[in-house]
């Protein structure tokens, strides 16, 4: 399995081993210990009972009984390696915290459980027989690029006695990027102060010409906070810059390789590129990406969100423009 | 008003001869040369235009394959996106002049098919042909042109000649229609008839480039400069080779029942008033060839029928939410292709 | 987790289940199991309409109130639960066989019954409706454990039908389904039927426990008119031996009288005499004659009292006393207990397996004769039940062989010794039998002089029997003034058991071995459903009993083997499949048989026509696609399609492509591939299609190419981590040049 040393928690699938794209687990019931205990202890009972009272009718009832629970136990099992889970539409987009759907095509009634993103148990009503749709929420929980979605299919046929599931990991058509979650409030630290490994490295580059004074917003530097008009107007107040287009800003993010704080680290910048958006002004984003660094002018909300998904541990601000 | 008149109808076209293969049998070995250079015109044509128009790769496909197999081409598109550029570098690159007709309600018959006049040189009644009578010629804004002048148009396009006076003369060959038409229901306009929009061939809008390419396109001057630059890649007698041996391109039966099978599913489609003609399943294949060609290939494959699918059906369906290339998506999904 | 929550945890309602036919088919098998427990008598009317009344009341109340339960019927429920417990501990404690299942079984369904009701109104969850269906299981295990009639099939039937929907209806309320189901359903009914025959022939036969109480009741019964005389079961009247044309005697059978006439004949009937619940097959015994006057057989001991017989009146259950010629069994005995089932009326006879030890019996009194016969001071009416304990001496053949009869003066009278009281009786014979000795004698090698051990003089005349002797009922009536031994061995050699057991006994007796005459039932049917023996009139049966000493009195059958073993229940019934199939008429049966394979293999061959390559290489590719989560989409061309996997999975992605184009080459284009490329692009096919899952695994762990972005983990490679961690000062440095450059260039990152 590809349990690769950059996920050593193996955090992204709770269920333990992951699974490449289009790879199935093995089948395996679902708490399987009360049911089949259960019906083991039943079993046995009446056996007992059978044969103490020495009635065949016991004994009959008693097989119908073996016959119900057999096909109960062991039906879901086989009608599982029968069952094909596929991909219908994809998000194209996900935050952390935040539901997205994923419509799932299956051959016969199952119930879904998304693992690889996370997310709550779905099962797909409809006909008894063929095909249907099914709408699964996954809550993703980290940031990070997912290829394939991997989802718990389980089924329960004829009866509902027992569960029995196996994993899969679908293929998607194009990647699922989660964004983090964006934490706002925070000022990120100008890059002048950045200690490595400390604090979320970036850089807030206010550009243009002083021009007036404006109340404070989400994501303005305090260094821009002119204290004395402040202490005259009673309200935080911040120097405005004169530019030719309009306000920039560049962030330029320096994730940690510990995937926690990176995760911390880009929902800071994803909660100022926000605050900058919101303030109208243009956002310039420096990260770090697979095939290298990529420095590019964010668009929205989405877009930041899917570069700050992509975005991998490693110092962006080095391939910057001199 | 026409704007450029092309040079007098050139005679009929040298004598090159069909290879006598019919569509369906695949290409024999002694067609390789003859195909390699098709396929090379074609290659050219698209890498031409491509230089020209920008972000357009569909429509170009489109273009080149209304080139290669001789279909008319209709391009449904808002004023602006380089139609005429398309058309102009299409017939640059195919090495005549583009004769251009601007429709306006005014426009008669005439002036597009020409006037027989009085040569006071020559004391004779002289025929004075019109711009229809060019190798490509683009009909501007069609449908704002009166109906009489809308049939008068197409006949010459359906008969490949033009009757004044009870004179015929034949239209030069290869003969290659590009009308453009704005989008229905505008101010002004006379809709085209479902039996007019049949003898188009295949349709494509250009649309609206996205925004780097809309930067090229102002920093390369809408590709006027790049036109300039465009040399021809073949003669009016190439490209009636190159249509001819496009024509040999193989169909297998079971690609023709394909093509047959989604203009007749066309019929019974939910959502679709009209149908496509059988004229269709005859264009849908013509233009699965030049698919073919495009992609080097000698045989045609169901993917090169469904790629041409919605440039040759959607403009002769009539649906009831007006999104044809949706019914025509549609009925590529619910009309099952050959397995393999 | 402290015990508290757990139990608040447990007691929790669970979301309302609104499936009304999950509902009402728990309902209904609750119902159908009272109802089947009251057909067997465990339930009184009264108590079935109550149970009735309050689970389809308690069940509407459910339902009504099933979105907001109502807590305190939890209470109520459970002082009723404890009510009912208190109700049975003391009927049970109180009853006369405390401690034993059978005697608590009716006060116990009464329980059943009463939980299961109440508890009906409080099922406002899908857990709680499961409870009900699982309970009526109980109840309908109580009404089974002892019927002894087929009719409970009917109500197991129509429990196991409601106990199916009710599940099924489980399911299809769990997962949301809608729309019509039946081949889901009848799929899911017709495996779980299919399982339940395999279970039930695979199970071992259900052994009757040494722990049960014995039942005993007299129905339809009167005292017999003349006390310790036989009488028939109706009227009490005394029964007599029928005329030889008639058909009054019980059952058909004209033995269980005072006097066995052999001279007569008579045809028995299949008519249901009585139903035995026994550990093992066994003769059941009626009477045992030591008389013969060459016609019939008689007691020589009186009925009425006198030398060896004795009358019990200590009520049930009567201890019987070893009989004066009886040996008392060893200790290596076992008991053998025996349940009687009258369905009709019968004799005041009292059926036993061998060396009966004790009798349940609801009569006034038993009378014993010297010659182990036991009779009723009632007369035995339909529905009678008694049970009789036996000692079954479980002699085996070697043990018999080594008992050998001491040479003894032809005077002697008695073998006290060996316990045999009155050796004379069973010796007797009305007159000479010379030719019969002498064939005796010839057959065993044996004299009356010359002893020779019984079991092989037994064993021998058995044999001789099974190839000389023809058996048939069919036979004419004995001539008047004619010995029924000598006219049958030395005439026709044709007869039924009387015949041929008479004449047995009449040539050991000839050949000095004592011997008598028993009339009585073979064990009849064994059916596995009831676990009853079915004895039908036509089971009646005569044989012979040998005395050994240290033995006593040990039962041989010349006429027929005695069944071997307790088969099991599945092997009847697949043995009675055998037997209705044995009985199809094979050749007609066989021809439409073949007529029909003939026609459907001709359908399929016609519709099936010949895959081509191209069309089974994109069948394997789309059923690979379908297990790695890329099904072909519909109106997919194969070429699309063999792009789409290949851009997911960039291993095959060659092979793919290669593949995909030989079969578009070759079905388009005529270009037939050579035979290695076509073998080649099969191949890698049919290993897309069965080998994907585990390749891909395995290719996964050793090469790591898939690595999932997801959840947090970041994707890198090693080296790329080193390249990061050594540039990372410089990087630093110039993010600080940009911030005091303050200003900012667009720029893409494929520009750089």
């Amino acid at each position: 399995m590809t349990d690769g040393p950059e996920d050593p928690a193996g955090r992204g699938d709770p269920a333990g081993r992951r699974l490449a794209p289009g790879q199935r687990s093995r089948i395996r019931p679902v708490q399987w210990a009360g049911p089949v205990f259960g019906s083991l202890l039943t079993l046995g009972l009446w056996e007992l009972v059978a044969h103490s009272s020495g009635s065949g009718w016991v004994q009959a009832i008693g097989a119908a009984l073996a016959g119900v629970l057999l096909v109960g136990l062991v039906g879901p099992a086989l009608q599982l390696r029968r069952i094909t889970v596929a991909v219908r539409q994809v998000p194209g987009d996900a935050e952390v915290g935040q539901s997205a759907e994923l419509v799932l095509e299956s051959n016969a009634p199952v119930r879904l459980r998304p693992l690889d993103p996370p997310g709550p148990a779905t099962t797909s009503a409809g006909p008894t027989r063929g095909a249907r749709t099914t709408v699964v929420d996954v809550q993703p929980r980290h940031r990070g690029v997912h290829p394939s979605v991997t989802i718990e299919v389980a089924t329960g046929a004829p009866f509902g006695l027992l569960w029995w599931a196996r994993r899969v990991a679908l293929p998607l058509d194009h990647p699922l990027l989660v964004a983090p979650r964006p934490v706002a409030g925070e000022d990120p630290e100008p890059g002048g102060e950045a200690r490595p490994g400390d604090v979320p490295r970036m850089m807030v580059a206010p550009t243009g010409e002083p021009r007036s004074l404006r109340p404070y917003g989400p994501g303005d530097s305090r260094h821009l906070v002119h204290w004395p008009t402040s202490a005259h107007v009673g309200e935080l107040m911040v120097r405005e810059w004169e530019q030719t287009r309009d306000d920039q800003v560049v962030i330029a993010l320096d994730l940690s390789d510990d995937p926690e704080r990176a995760e911390r680290q880009a929902g800071v910048a994803f909660g100022a590129i926000l605050g900058h958006l919101e303030a109208g002004r243009k956002v310039t984003l420096r990260t770090s990406e697979p095939n290298g660094p990529v420095t590019n002018v964010v668009h929205g909300r989405r877009d930041a969100g899917r570069r700050l998904a992509r975005a991998v541990p490693g110092s962006a601000s080095g391939a910057g423009p001199r | 008003m026409t704007e450029e008149i092309a040079s007098f109808p050139d005679p009929s076209p040298g004598g090159y001869e069909s290879s006598g293969l019919v569509p369906g049998a695949p290409a024999g070995a002694g067609d390789s040369v003859v195909f390699a250079e098709t396929a090379r015109v074609a290659q050219s044509l698209r890498q031409g235009l491509a230089g020209v128009v920008l972000g357009a790769a569909d429509a170009i496909e489109v273009a080149v394959v209304a080139a290669l197999t001789g279909q008319h081409l209709l391009i449904e598109d808002v004023p602006g996106v380089g139609k005429t550029v398309l058309a102009r570098a299409l017939a640059t690159a195919l090495g005549v002049r583009l004769s251009r007709v601007q429709g306006h309600p005014d426009l008669l018959p005439s002036d597009v098919t020409g006037v027989t006049i009085y040569s006071p040189a020559t004391q004779s009644w002289e025929f004075r042909p019109g711009p229809v009578f060019g190798h490509v010629i683009l009909l501007d804004e069609m449908n704002r042109t009166p109906p009489r002048t809308q049939s008068a148009l197409l006949e010459a396009m359906e008969e490949r000649q033009v009757t004044v006076d009870g004179e015929s003369w034949a239209l030069p060959q290869p003969h290659l229609v590009i009308g453009t038409q704005n989008p229905l229901g505008q101010l002004g306009t006379y809709p085209l008839a479902e039996s007019q929009l049949d003898r188009f061939g295949l349709s494509t809008s250009i649309g609206y480039p996205d925004a780097p390419t809309e930067a090229q396109l102002v920093i390369h001057h809408g590709g006027r400069t790049a036109l300039a630059e465009l040399v021809p890649v073949t003669d009016p007698l190439g490209w009636e080779r190159t249509i001819a041996s496009t024509a040999t391109v193989g169909v297998s039966a079971v690609v023709a029942e394909y093509a047959v099978a989604l203009v007749r599913a066309s019929r019974s489609l939910s959502g679709v008033r009209l149908g496509a003609s059988p004229r269709a399943a005859i264009t849908l294949i013509s233009a699965a060839q030049g698919a073919a060609v495009l992609a080097g290939r000698p045989y045609v494959t169901p993917d090169d029928v469904q790629k041409m699918a919605a440039p040759v059906l959607a403009h002769r369906l009539l649906t009831d939410d007006g999104h044809s290339d949706q019914a025509v998506r549609r009925l590529l999904v619910e009309t099952p292709p050959p397995v393999a | 987790m402290k015990l508290g929550q757990w139990i608040a945890q447990a007691n929790q309602p669970g979301p309302p289940e609104h499936s009304v036919s999950f509902r009402l088919a728990a309902a209904l098998s609750v119902v159908v199991a009272a109802t089947a427990a009251w057909s067997q008598g465990e339930l009184g009317p009264t108590v079935l309409a109550v149970t009735i009344v309050l689970t389809v009341t308690g069940n509407l109340w459910s339902w009504r109130r099933r979105a907001r339960p109502w807590v305190g019927v939890k209470v109520i429920l459970a002082l009723a639960a404890v009510a009912g417990f208190t109700w049975f501990i003391s009927t049970a404690l109180h009853s006369a066989n405390a401690g034993n299942i059978t005697t608590i079984e009716g006060p116990l369904a009464v329980l059943f019954a009463w939980i299961l009701s109440t508890h009906s109104f409080d099922v406002p969850a899908r857990r709680d409706i499961a409870y009900s269906l699982a309970g009526s299981a109980a109840l309908m295990a109580v009404a089974a454990a002892q019927s002894i009639s087929l009719t409970l099939g009917l109500y197991v039937l129509a429990w196991s039908a409601c106990g199916l929907w009710g599940l099924r209806a489980m399911w299809r309320s769990m997962s949301g389904l809608t729309g019509s189901a039946w081949r889901s359903n009848l799929l899911a009914t017709v495996v779980s039927v299919l399982v339940a025959l395999v279970v039930l022939v695979l199970l071992p036969a259900p052994r009757v426990s040494t722990d049960l109480s014995f039942p005993s009741t007299a129905q339809n019964s009167n005292p017999v008119t003349q006390p310790a005389g036989l009488s028939d079961g109706a009227s009490g009247l005394p029964a007599h031996a029928a005329p030889a044309q008639g058909h009054n005697g019980i059952g058909g059978f004209l033995g269980f009288a005072s006097a066995l006439d052999t001279g007569t004949r008579t045809e028995l009937g299949n008519e249901l005499i009585m139903r035995v619940r026994a550990d093992r097959p066994n003769y059941w015994v009626g009477e045992t004659f030591d008389h013969w006057n060459g016609q019939t057989w008689s007691q020589s001991f009186s009925r009425t009292g006198g030398e060896g017989t004795a009358v019990l009146r200590t009520g049930s259950p009567y201890q019987i006393p070893l009989s004066r010629d009886q040996v008392a069994p060893a200790s290596s005995a076992t008991s053998d207990i025996q349940t009687y089932y009258l369905a009709r009326s019968g004799p005041n006879l009292v059926f036993h397996a061998d060396n009966a030890q004790e009798v349940y019996i609801d009569s006034r009194a038993l009378f014993l004769t010297g010659g182990d016969t036991i009779t009723s001071a009632e007369s035995m009416g339909s529905g009678t039940i008694y049970t009789v304990v036996s000692a079954d001496s479980n002699a085996t053949p070697d043990e018999l062989t080594g008992a050998f009869l001491p040479e003894l003066p032809a005077s002697a009278q008695a073998l006290p010794v060996l316990g045999l009281a009155n050796l004379n009786r069973y010796l007797a014979l009305p007159h000479a039998y010379p030719r019969v000795t002498a064939l005796a004698e010839r057959i065993t090698g044996g004299s009356a002089t010359h002893q020779i051990n019984p079991y092989q003089a037994v064993s021998r005349i058995n044999g001789w029997m099974a190839t000389h002797v023809h058996y048939s009922t069919d036979i004419p009536p004995l001539p008047p003034g004619q010995d029924a031994v000598d006219s049958f061995l030395f005439g026709t050699r044709t007869g039924y058991c009387e015949q041929i057991s008479t004449a047995t006994v009449v040539m050991l007796r000839s050949l000095g071995i004592p011997a008598r005459e028993t009339v009585g039932y073979v064990p009849g049917s064994f059916n596995p459903i009831t676990d009853l023996y079915d004895v039908q009139a036509k089971d009646a049966h005569a044989w012979v009993q040998v005395w050994f000493p240290d033995y006593g009195w040990q039962n041989f059958d010349p006429t027929a083997d005695v069944p071997a073993a307790n088969p099991a229940p599945g092997k009847v019934l697949l043995g009675d499949l055998g037997h209705a199939l044995g009985r199809l008429p094979w050749i007609p049966v066989g021809l439409i048989v073949l007529a029909a394979l003939g026609t459907i293999i001709a359908i399929r061959r016609r519709r099936r026509r010949p895959v081509p390559w191209t069309e089974r290489i994109a069948v394997d590719l789309g059923e690979g696609g379908a297990r790695r989560g890329l099904p072909r989409r519909p109106g997919e061309t194969l070429t699309h399609y063999g792009d789409r996997l290949a851009s997911h999975l960039p291993e095959d992605a060659g092979e793919l492509t290669r593949t995909v184009a030989a079969t578009q080459a070759a079905l388009y284009g005529g270009e037939e591939p050579s035979a290695f490329a076509l073998e080649t692009a099969l191949g890698f096919a049919r290993r897309f299609r069965h080998g994907g899952a585990r390749r891909e695994a395995r290719r996964a762990a050793v090469t790591g190419t898939y690595r999932s972005v997801g959840g947090g983990g970041i994707p890198t490679t090693s080296s790329r981590q080193e390249e990061r961690s050594t540039a990372l000062p410089g990087e630093m440095q110039e993010a600080g040049e940009v911030q005091q450059a303050g200003e900012v260039q667009e720029h893409t990152p494929a520009g750089r």
